[in-house]
């Protein structure tokens, strides 16, 4: 059971992974890695039940709390972004480079 | 429990909330907002001195000579960056109590970084953290390069976030608690992809290859008010974190993956800087090799190569900051970019800044009787001493690559003619009696390092008290 759980938080962090590699769009962008906050979730509450220690489900609370104020500020960010570049597209940021 | 153990956090804190509200309620006191908020630093300083040292808190919460020393460090960082700042927002007329709030908060996540072993809690101040920073990037919401360097930051930063987040899941599942702590013997396979998940968001943080990729792109595009701040102290955190999660592990492990990302850090970060026409982002650049030489400390990992560490990062900081400073100083606006060829005739134009700027590159470059010397020096030395004479080596020619671009700008300041329309100096007298100050402070330090290294050697002491090998 905890080997399934594992399996499953390792997939949806690879999947996670594969979004933001793939993908341009900056919102999707975020919901890969919100999947990688999510898979983190999972193996530690998966954890916390195998060790029979209360620390990971903790963990996780403190986790969702955290990522929700990352939310915030990540989607403020997005809003300026339009406004200014009319576009939410990372490959249309092309002022810095190099 | 002893509220004093958490004094200097308490004050922090209660001081950003106050300046949130006066923003909100008592707009008219704007003026007074950058020496509350510096007063609330100095508050927090003095607050420093009630904590009781020992282990707090069921042994999560720590208080010795390591957590003093970083908070004395970053108190005085963040005053000092509150008040360069304060004149670049004025000048762009964006001055507003929430960046004051965003410091003090930003520093309390530091805070939290360097005084646990608790994984937990080393993850929420580096969330706080983060997310203040990628606030203060975004504060000129206006110019389209904050945004996108803003915009970047947060994606990257997140990423490693969510990165280290699944490294400690790991960690946690392989050693059944979450308090960095020296794994039995017997190191289960899957514990060596932990730590290296684990050491990815702080290698981020620092600026390491391959995780250094945001860095040139958010120095150059944050505005001025922050960036001196956002180069410096963060960087400064995560290496307490990194050199925690190093002494859990038994040396030969990782050695030589360090001294890997050593060589190919200090490299990237020094090649890169030479091609550099804007001096942000040239001096992020810059900031790359120093972690690299950083680096060789830990890769050297005897006792007196991690003090020489925490002394290369105080020089490092306190140079950078004040370089930020200057070139917030000495430009057309935050909207234009900042070339090194713009610099051109502002060297007796503008002598303070230049001076300061002339001392900053100097030291960076390594260049005694600089504070910058000091710190290579006793970090190049003890890397010899502790058999890694090769590392050294590298450095060193390093070091000599790194002299061309950095006496580039001090060559531009003081040989080229001036163009027609030459650099102002926007900011005004206070602001150079700072710059001269800091500068003051740059050259005593390298002249007398001795109460540097001694803070240093006291702070690597208390660390290992935890951990016996």
């Amino acid at each position: 059971m905890i080997f399934l759980a594992l399996l499953l938080g390792l997939l949806l962090f690879v999947l996670g992974l594969a979004v933001v590699m793939l993908r341009r769009s900056a919102i999707l962008l975020f919901l890969g890695i919100e999947l990688m906050l999510n898979a983190a979730n999972l193996t530690f509450v998966a954890f916390s039940s195998a060790n029979g220690a209360l620390d990971g489900q903790i963990a996780v609370i403190f986790t969702i709390a955290i990522a929700s104020a990352e939310v915030g500020v990540g989607l403020a960010i997005f809003i300026v972004l339009f406004r200014r570049f009319k576009t939410q597209s990372v490959d249309d940021l092309r002022i810095l480079r190099w | 429990m002893n509220p004093g153990i958490l004094s200097t956090e308490l004050v922090l804190m209660a001081g950003g909330f106050l300046l949130l509200l006066l923003q909100a309620f008592a707009p008219r006191l704007k003026p007074l907002f950058a020496p509350a908020a510096i007063l609330t630093f100095l508050g927090a300083l003095a607050a420093l001195t009630l904590k009781p040292s020992g282990l707090h808190l069921w042994g999560t919460w720590e208080v010795n000579g390591l957590t003093r020393f970083f908070t004395v460090f970053f108190l005085l960082g963040g005053a000092l960056a509150v008040f360069f700042g304060a004149y670049v927002l004025r000048r762009d007329g964006m001055e507003r109590g929430e960046h004051y709030a965003l410091l003090l908060w930003g520093t309390v996540g530091m805070l939290l970084m360097v005084s646990t072993r608790h994984l937990l809690l080393i993850f929420v101040g580096l969330e706080l953290l983060s997310v203040v920073l990628y606030l203060l990037v975004a504060t000129y919401r206006r110019t389209e390069v904050a945004v996108e360097a803003a915009l970047k930051y947060f994606l990257l930063g997140s990423f490693a976030s969510a990165v280290t987040l699944f490294g400690m899941a790991w960690y946690f599942g392989m050693a059944g608690h979450l308090m960095l702590a020296p794994p039995p013997p017997p190191l289960p396979k899957l514990m060596g992809m932990a730590y290296v998940l684990l050491c990815a968001g702080f290698a981020f943080k620092m600026a390491l290859v391959p995780f250094h990729a945001w860095a040139p792109d958010v120095y150059q595009g944050s505005p001025s008010s922050v960036t001196p701040w956002l180069a410096t102290l963060p960087k400064m955190a995560a290496l307490v974190v990194l050199v925690r999660i190093l002494q859990t592990l038994p040396p030969p492990l990782f050695l030589g993956i360090l001294a890997a990302a050593a060589v190919v850090t200090m490299f990237t970060g020094n090649l890169l800087a030479f091609v550099q026409q804007d001096t942000k982002r040239m001096l992020a650049w810059s900031g790359v090799a120093h972690m690299g030489y950083i680096l060789i400390g830990l890769a050297a990992a005897t006792p007196e190569a991690t003090k020489s560490v925490f002394v290369y990062a105080v020089a490092y900081a306190l140079t950078t900051l004040t370089a930020f400073a200057v070139l917030g100083a000495l430009t057309r606006g935050e909207h234009e970019p900042h070339f090194i060829s713009d610099l051109a005739g502002a060297g007796f134009r503008h002598p303070v800044p230049a001076l300061v700027l002339t001392l900053c590159m100097a030291s960076l470059a390594g260049i005694p009787p600089l504070v910058g010397f000091a710190g290579k020096f006793y970090l190049f030395y003890a890397a010899v001493e502790a058999g890694r004479t090769g590392l050294a080596v590298l450095g060193i020619l390093n070091t000599i690559l790194s002299l061309y671009f950095y006496i580039r700008v001090i060559y531009t300041l003081y040989m080229k003619p001036a163009p027609v329309e030459p650099l102002p100096d926007t900011t005004g007298g206070p602001y150079r009696v700072g710059l001269g100050l800091a500068g003051l402070l740059i050259v005593f330090l390298g002249l007398a390092p001795a109460p540097l290294f001694e803070a240093a050697s006291r702070a690597f002491d208390a660390m290992v008290t935890y951990y016996v090998r």
